[in-house]
């Protein structure tokens, strides 16, 4: 099979006919381009995911299409993550679903994304869908302010509308990255679920490495502009998500935004460097978690435990959904360390019989004894 | 190249604040026009107000350099004086 030059992805989570309209429109739109379209179904309903099955399938549409079906919700950017570890193309498009590419869009962006000084992302000028102006390259305030040009009444400097300008970031709604680049920067990071700020993050980590995120003002994108969260989520609810991930954002960047204008780019607080990797494994340890991988200290009691053990044993980290390595690696960056290469699984595909141990997080997760975790702790390392 | 991009992205973001800065006071501009409007209006209607009261002031005072005020003048001063004198009756 012929290796893609662009993987585009596409995250749904109940709205079928919305992302199928939204593949087919970049189908009809992207004819002179080697991609494959990675759908990430976020735990649909039933009858959704069958119509989206359905549909990718039409009269061998599936030809340069894969769908990832999770059986929840991983929100937006483990969603994405998710993408990109599947994805097979050198270059990633991040799409939303309720987006509509014109003519010849996606190929315009990859080519100037490879003329352009040191990029880190691309991304297009949005309009909603009745044509007035959405975003046209975005910014941050030193008071972490976003500043969506054209958005909210701001009216763009003229500056801004023809070539392709340097922005502090782009809306992952439609954002083009390169793979490599965008796994060596963590992806998106976990710290933003369920969503919002994730985007401008991983941009301002590119920013700090020396990567550029350009805005393209002669590429066009229509953008609906919350079809899918607005559903999740009532406008007070959103808001105040976008609140707290504000506050996070600005816990990361906010002495960068204070002097930027007159100091380089820091490296964010958490860039680590990776130690070695470990000796060959001796044995199979099974760790288990009653919940999606996340930040918490449950999940950390885990993570630390693999962190533990992961130079005498293969580790396997299986909770109810898989989630992304990027995940695993942004979860433990936060608490020190780095595993070197876990395996992940999803609890239902597990089979318990191939470990040499299991151990549940938390200890009462699955039906154990309190505290049976230390137990078998002790037990594990006075082996070692 | 790399001097000049941190440089174009510096002046990138100052524009952006500078369009921020100039939405702001257009918005500013509004609100002052629409105030100062707002004002007018109520200057207007003060002087309205102000042009009635003229209006009323005057014609009282026509009324009280009439003739009948002048002719019912003793009726009033009588009545006056019989109120006078009933408030007193109830010790008030």
């Amino acid at each position: 099979m012929e290796i893609p030059d662009v993987s585009i992805i596409v995250l749904n989570w109940n709205k079928s006919a919305m992302t199928l309209r939204c593949v087919q429109n970049v189908r009809d739109h992207t004819p002179s381009l080697n991609y494959e379209i990675i759908v990430i179904d976020n735990g649909s309903k039933p009858a959704e995911l069958a119509d989206l099955k359905e549909g990718l399938s039409r009269d061998g549409r599936d030809r340069n299409s894969r769908l990832v079906s999770l059986s929840r919700n991983m929100f937006f950017g483990e969603g994405c993550n998710i993408g990109a570890e599947a994805a097979r193309g050198q270059y990633l498009l991040f799409l939303n679903n309720d987006t509509l590419v014109t003519s010849g869009a996606v190929e315009n962006l990859l080519a100037q994304y490879k003329s352009l000084f040191s990029a880190g992302a691309i991304g297009p000028k949005l309009l909603y869908p009745n044509g007035s102006l959405q975003e046209a390259g975005a910014f941050v305030l030193a008071d972490g302010t976003t500043i969506q040009q054209g958005g909210f009444g701001i009216e763009p400097h003229p500056h801004f509308a023809s070539g392709t300008h340097i922005v502090d970031y782009c809306s992952a709604a439609c954002l083009l990255v390169e793979k490599d680049v965008f796994i060596a920067h963590d992806g998106f990071d976990p710290m933003f679920d369920p969503a919002y700020f994730e985007d401008v993050d991983h941009c301002f980590r590119l920013r700090a490495d020396g990567l550029y995120t350009y805005y393209a003002s002669g590429v066009t994108v229509y953008h609906e502009l919350n079809a899918t969260s607005s559903v999740l989520w009532s406008r007070d609810e959103i808001d105040a998500i976008v609140r707290r991930n504000q506050q996070k954002f600005m816990q990361r960047w906010s002495t960068h935004l204070e002097t930027r204008l007159h100091a380089p780019p820091p490296r964010p607080a958490n860039a680590d460097t990776y130690p070695p990797p470990p000796p060959k494994p001796k044995g199979r340890i099974l760790l288990r978690s009653g919940t999606t991988l996340q930040d918490s200290p449950d999940c950390a009691a885990m993570l630390q435990c693999a962190a533990a053990l992961e130079n005498k044993y293969e580790i396997t980290l299986a909770a109810p959904e898989i989630c992304s390595r990027l995940r695993i690696d942004s979860l433990t960056h936060k608490l020190g360390f780095h595993l070197s290469r876990p395996k992940i699984a999803r609890l239902a595909d597990v089979d318990g019989s191939i470990y040499d141990h299991t151990i549940s997080f938390p200890d009462s997760a699955f039906g154990g004894k309190p505290l049976s975790n230390l137990e078998s702790m002790k037990m594990l390392f006075d082996r070692l | 190249m790399r001097e000049i991009s941190d440089l174009a992205a510096k002046i990138n973001l100052l524009l952006a604040m500078k369009s921020v800065a100039d939405t702001e006071l257009a918005r500013r501009d509004d609100m002052l026009l629409q105030l100062r409007r707002s004002l007018a209006e109520k200057d207007s209607l003060l002087a309205e107000k102000n042009s009635q009261i003229a209006d009323l002031t005057r014609e009282v005072t026509d009324f009280r350099t009439s003739t009948i005020w002048r002719l019912t003048a003793p009726i009033r001063s009588t009545t006056n004086f019989l109120r006078q004198l009933q408030s007193e009756r109830r010790g008030i």
